[in-house]
């Protein structure tokens, strides 16, 4: 069984030797390349003139908003949700208005992206100022201001999510907690920028584009539109991918753009989307400001969790409403919340738009919920495991109704978990009575240690489906071809696991191809701890229904019952151990079942060879949880923390590849780290990015993340056939919140409250002085 | 006396291959002219100011930003890249280290990584934890968290001792 | 980010440098390590129509001892401050305070007379140049002069050099016996530039600090008194560093405080040994 071990990756061997194709790497005869106008004001009217630029050295085209197709001016709304009572889609280029620093507004073709950049800097753009929109309240409080002017106000959508009585629940509370809590703006920043190659092939007749794709069946549609082409006269390839995280699960201006160019001139052309660019450019995400009230019996208790909180859309809405859909679901999180009711204004503002980032809303929604909690637990000094203990769905109560309705539409439901148990597993292996026991000692010494817990429940795994197509070739290897592009996780280890196992094939014949909107017919993406799951899936029942005719093929050439049959070293053996009448490998039975050219079929009831379609879908999506455990040491005086020990306690459910899970959990606490400490995108008031590379955008080193002890306790997922839960995303979403709990804890003689993520050194540093005079006061 | 040119000649040797090419521009990185004129891409650009290291290469024997680099100035020099580790089909313990402890997930900084650690190796074959993490605190990953590439380097120092070892 | 067209030439000579130095003058730049004038190059903030690389230089890549002195030609590059076990023994300073910089391929390219030159204000080379009062030598085809770490600081990237000029050496004296150096910075990560950073030395009852951050040109102040405690306070007051994305100017003073005070108790222990 290959199922559930630790396997190797065959994706590695090219990559370590430098052999990696990703797509800047695409070198096509006669390539052009192009370089990106970009806004300097947040808002503003604009007045191009690009004849400069047109006549410098290597210039082939220039592209500006009134040279592109009726079809490609707005990037539609990939993700249209009846809460969105405002959509505005991102202009492809800007036509006369701005509404963004970094918003592109002229395209530059040239021999080199050298010549590119020479003749950018040649376009002159005159900016008629207006007023920016910045901060997120005076967005809603100050209607003379609008980013979109043909809106009423800067409203994009209201989302409620309520069940129960929260006004019964509030008057009935023995405690009452209140607070204002923050997440500042983060990036997705893989290391791998975007970028883009498309060729308009005059043989084929068909768009073939290269990008970086998440989701490149989406992509395949929305270029198709965007040309006037049909779906089948676009390809769009994804080679080696540098990473998603979420963002490049989205489509931007220059998915559409690039093509467009490449139609209309008729020559490859590349566009490679710099760091800067990326910076200043690529969706953000995580900006959310929550007033938010939680009510407990004296013990702790929770009664119920009401309140309000506005998540910045930046200019535009390219993919609705999910993020802050996501929080408004996801704050009762594990814990029992009988009452609970919220509300989330939309906002726009003149900055980069927002959308998934690897947590997607749910590691704000964790940190509402759980710094409400630590707030609880000192105000009724009630230990903090202890409160969660009081409040945690208890195993045998999954699966839970949630009672109210989820992202995609149905009764948000839990399907199964066992958070308590992973709390008592977390707080083991961070040996939390022993130094809760020992915080006097430490103080005694001079030294100040805290510990911050978190717990959280992630959506995983959503519909609609994934198909999968996979054939036996001739010499017994297996081809697997699915939707879902790789950006890293490995599925091309993980799918083989799973067909290894159900066709007794050696992993190192099974080639997994995806990365091609040829392959399979339909297909969603990956994105949203998917993948894993549904195509897992769907691998898992086109290897069933091949192993099943293989089995029906040789029982018919053996005259044996299949049911005495089964797979063994890719080939046929009898279950009992009994002789075969001859030796049948899978090689055999596709050539048999292939016939001799010219000759008629042999086995005409069963049909040619050895390849099958199929599909998953999950009847809803499923859940996974974990419990995150950190212990910290702070030095007061320069605020400076260290973290001494970090545990990570998960329920993925079963898992395909343990190895390659550890790697997800490591690397989300890594992006968690940064959330909690680092990455923060930061716009001044007029709207200018201050944050436009990674000397201010920070991004944790190997000098920030810690060794994470991890380990997993499964409760496995009736959703679907193996009982997996995705792990794309649970490590990243408790970081900020187990954090910014042990800093607290850390300086609690100093009364030290945090009440915004990301913090750094200076914030901690002005919180203790808010504290102390407050004290004093 | 040399007057300043537009463009020029450089010649290097890359992973024991010595290459001249004319008509360079002097302005031209050396990462853009490994990958483009020489069609060495292994090398990677992550940010293109000196901020993440996927663009490290050994210039004689010292680890170097290709992306702060100009091609002119590497002229005469040696110049290793990744595809320069292995040794024929053998790979640097390294390489094989980085597969077996998963260091890799998306795969786009591990050449940079790979380069800065075959120059850990190469001064101080013997690291301590920190010691890794410190050298290589200037390549940035977004997938993996460090944990298993530091376990990676520290494996394949572990492996090229014993082999030292069991030589003497 | 590509660099914007330049000419390129390499000389082999000093004098070829400043010969053509002093016919392009501000429109040309010296490059050594490049690595902090490449990220300008590549962000296109600078666009020198001429950029003549040392790198090529005989005889630049030097350091020798004068006297008291260590003298560090302008190719010496930083990463020599922690493989050269003498240099680094003769400026215990600067090689405690070489590992805060940047990370091992920045070192190995980079160059100490590169770093002062750039002056950049988070910079660590500089505060070491100023406590030390290290000397620079700036060569143009008209001579030579000589000029303190002090008065060639003027403010943040800005220094005393003149258009036909090359910094050609910096001269630094070499660590004393009886006195005990220390090197304390606080960055928001590893190898970053420093929020504060703060050199420090203890001979006897004499102790002088150099503080870094500040957003302009680094300060240098003696002690005026023996109580540690205090003159960290009264130093760090003094004090006006900038307010910016990764820490206010209060938390800037309060850590300079700590750090003063921290870094002149080190110093003042390794004085004792
Ligand atoms: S690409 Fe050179 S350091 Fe990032
Ligand atoms: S493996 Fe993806 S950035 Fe390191």
């Amino acid at each position: 069984m290959l199922f559930g071990t630790r396997q190797t990756r065959g994706e590695d061997d090219r990559l370590i030797q430098g052999k990696g194709r990703y797509v800047d790497d695409i070198k096509l005869p006669g390539m052009l390349h192009v370089a990106l106008v970009r806004s300097e004001a947040a808002r503003a009217h604009v007045k191009v003139d690009v004849e400069a630029a047109r006549s410098a050295p290597g210039v082939r085209a220039v592209f500006v908003a009134t040279d592109l197709p009726a079809s490609a001016k707005i990037l539609p709304d990939c993700h249209p949700n009846p809460v969105l009572r405002n959509p505005r889609g991102p202009q492809v280029l800007a036509d006369g208005v701005v509404r963004y620093v970094g918003e592109p507004i002229v395209a530059i073709v040239a021999e080199s992206r050298y010549l590119a950049e020479d003749a950018a800097e040649l376009v002159s753009v005159e900016y008629n100022l207006l007023p920016a929109v910045v901060d997120l309240e005076r967005a809603m409080s100050d209607e003379s201001r609008r980013v979109h002017e043909d809106l009423q106000s800067n409203l994009a959508a209201r989302i409620p999510v309520s069940c129960g009585d929260t006004d019964k629940a509030f008057a009935d509370a023995a405690c009452i907690v209140r607070e204002r809590l923050q997440i500042q703006r983060g990036a997705g920043q893989a290391m791998e920028t975007r970028g883009i190659v498309a060729h308009w092939d005059p043989h084929a007749e068909r768009m073939v584009v290269w990008n970086v794709s998440q989701v490149p069946f989406v992509h395949r549609t929305a270029i198709a539109n965007a040309l006037q082409l049909s779906e089948n006269s676009v390809q769009v390839l994804n080679p080696d991918v540098g990473g998603g995280f979420g963002y490049k699960g989205l489509t931007y201006v220059e998915d559409l753009l690039i093509p467009v160019i490449a139609r209309q001139l008729e020559v490859p052309i590349k566009w490679i989307e710099d760091r800067r660019e990326h910076l200043i450019a690529a969706y953000h995400e995580r900006t959310q400001l929550h007033d938010m009230e939680i009510a407990t019996t004296a013990d702790g208790v929770i009664l119920g969790i009401r309140g309000k909180f506005l998540c910045d859309a930046g200019a535009y809405t390219p993919w609705g409403p999910v993020v802050p859909l996501l929080t408004a679901v996801n704050i009762p999180g594990p814990y029992k919340v009988p009452n609970y009711k919220v509300e989330c204004d939309l906002v726009y503002t003149n900055t980069v738009p927002i959308a998934p980032v690897r947590g997607a809303g749910r590691p704000q929604a964790c940190y509402v919920s759980e710094r409400l909690l630590d707030a609880v637990a000192r105000k009724l000094n009630i230990d903090g495991a202890e409160l969660r203990r009081r409040n945690l769905i208890q195993a045998h109560e999954y699966p839970y109704d949630v009672g109210f309705i989820s992202r995609d539409g149905t009764r948000r439901t839990y399907d199964s978990g066992n958070v308590p148990a992973l709390l008592e597993r977390a707080l083991e292996m961070i040996e939390y009575d022993k130094h809760k026991a020992r915080q006097k000692d430490y103080a005694a010494q001079g030294r100040h240690i805290g510990i911050g817990l978190a717990c959280c429940v992630e959506d995983t795994g959503l519909g609609p489906f994934e198909e999968v197509g996979m054939t036996v070739e001739l010499d017994g290897s297996v081809t697997v071809r699915m939707g879902t592009p790789s950006q890293g996780q490995g599925q091309r280890t993980a799918f083989a696991q799973i067909v290894a196992d159900q066709l007794a094939v050696p992993f190192d014949k099974i080639k997994v191809l995806a990365g091609n909107t040829d392959n399979v017919r339909y297909s969603i993406g990956t994105f949203a701890s998917r993948a894993g799951i549904v195509t897992g899936s769907a691998v898992l029942n086109a290897s069933k229904q091949l192993r099943e005719r293989a089995l029906k093929i040789a029982g018919t050439l053996l005259q044996a019952s299949p049911d005495d049959l089964t797979l063994e070293d890719g080939g046929v053996v009898r279950k009992d151990g009994g002789k075969l009448g001859r030796a049948m490998s899978l090689s055999d039975i596709v050539h048999t079942s292939l016939g001799e050219s010219g000759a008629p079929l042999p086995l005409r009831d069963l049909g040619p060879g050895m390849s099958t379609v199929a599909s998953f879908s999950p009847p809803t999506n499923t859940f996974a949880t974990g419990c995150h455990a950190a212990l910290v040491e702070v030095d007061p005086r320069t605020c400076k923390v260290s973290i001494l020990k970090y545990v990570a306690v998960e329920d993925f459910g079963t898992m395909i590849n343990p190895m390659i899970v550890d790697g997800q959990v490591i690397g989300g606490v890594g992006l968690g780290i940064g959330n909690a400490f680092l990455e923060k995108v930061v716009y001044d008031d007029s709207g200018q990015i201050l944050t436009g590379t990674f000397m201010d955008y920070l991004v944790a080193t190997t000098m920030d993340v810690p060794h994470v002890h991890i380990d997993y306790l499964a409760t496995p997922s009736p959703l679907n056939p193996l009982g997996m839960k995705g792990a794309g995303q649970g490590g990243t979403i408790p970081v900020p919140a187990a954090l910014s709990a042990a800093v607290e804890d850390a300086l609690r003689d100093y009364g030290l409250r945090l009440r915004h993520v990301p913090f750094s050194e200076s914030d901690i540093f002005a919180a203790l002085q808010t504290a102390r005079t407050g004290a004093a006061a | 006396m040399s007057a300043p040119q537009i463009s020029l000649t450089v010649a290097f040797d890359v992973n024991g291959k010595s290459c001249a090419r004319h008509n360079v521009e002097a302005r031209r990185t050396l990462a853009d002219f490994l990958r483009e004129d020489m069609s060495l891409t292994g090398t990677h650009l992550g940010c293109e100011h000196g901020a993440c290291g996927a663009c490290t290469v050994l210039i004689d024997g010292a680890p170097a930003r290709s992306c702060l680099t100009l091609a002119a100035q590497a002229n005469g020099t040696q110049i290793t890249t990744v595809e320069g580790l292995a040794h024929g089909a053998v790979l640097h313990p390294l390489q094989r280290a980085f597969k077996e402890k998963h260091a890799l997930q998306c795969g786009f900084c591990t050449p940079g990584f790979l380069v800065a650690a075959a120059a850990l190796l190469s001064e101080n074959p013997d690291p301590t934890e920190l010691q890794v993490r410190e050298y290589l605190s200037g390549n940035i990953c977004r997938c993996t968290g460090y944990q298993f590439i530091i376990a990676a380097v520290l494996a394949a120092a572990a492996e090229i001792n014993g082999k030292a070892g069991s030589n003497v | 980010m590509k660099p914007p067209a330049f000419a390129y030439a390499a000389p082999e000579t000093v004098a070829e440098c400043l010969a053509l130095k002093a016919a392009h003058g501000e429109e040309a730049r010296f490059i050594a390590g490049g690595q902090s004038l490449m990220p300008l190059l590549n962000l296109r903030m600078v666009r020198p129509a001429v950029v003549i690389d040392l790198g090529k230089v005989r005889d630049l890549a030097y350091w020798r001892r004068e006297g008291d002195d260590i003298a560090i030609g302008a190719m010496l590059r930083q990463r020599r401050l922690e493989q050269d076990k003498e240099l680094a023994t003769a400026l215990p300073l600067l090689a405690e305070a070489v590992q805060q910089i940047g990370h091992p391929a920045t070192r190995s390219r980079g160059t100490i007379v590169g770093s002062l030159c750039h002056a950049d204000p988070a910079a660590e080379l500089p505060v070491c140049a100023l406590l030390l009062k290290a000397q620079l030598v700036l060569s143009s085809t008209k001579g030579r002069r000589t000029m303190a770490a002090e008065d060639f600081l003027t403010d943040a990237l800005s220094t005393s050099i003149k258009d036909d000029e090359l910094v050609e050496q910096v001269r630094i004296q070499t660590g004393r016996k009886g006195t005990g150096y220390a090197f304390m910075e606080l960055a928001r990560r590893h190898g970053d530039f420093a929020l504060i950073s703060v050199a420090a030395l203890v001979a006897g009852t004499a102790g002088r600090v150099a503080i870094g951050g500040l957003g302009a040109a680094p300060l240098a102040f003696d002690l005026q008194a023996g109580d540690i405690a205090g003159e960290a306070q009264r130093i760090a007051q003094s004090l006006e560093p900038p307010n910016d994305l990764h820490a206010t100017a209060d938390y800037r003073r309060a850590l300079a405080q700590t750090l003063i005070e921290r870094a002149l108790a080190k110093a003042a222990e390794r004085s004792k040994t």
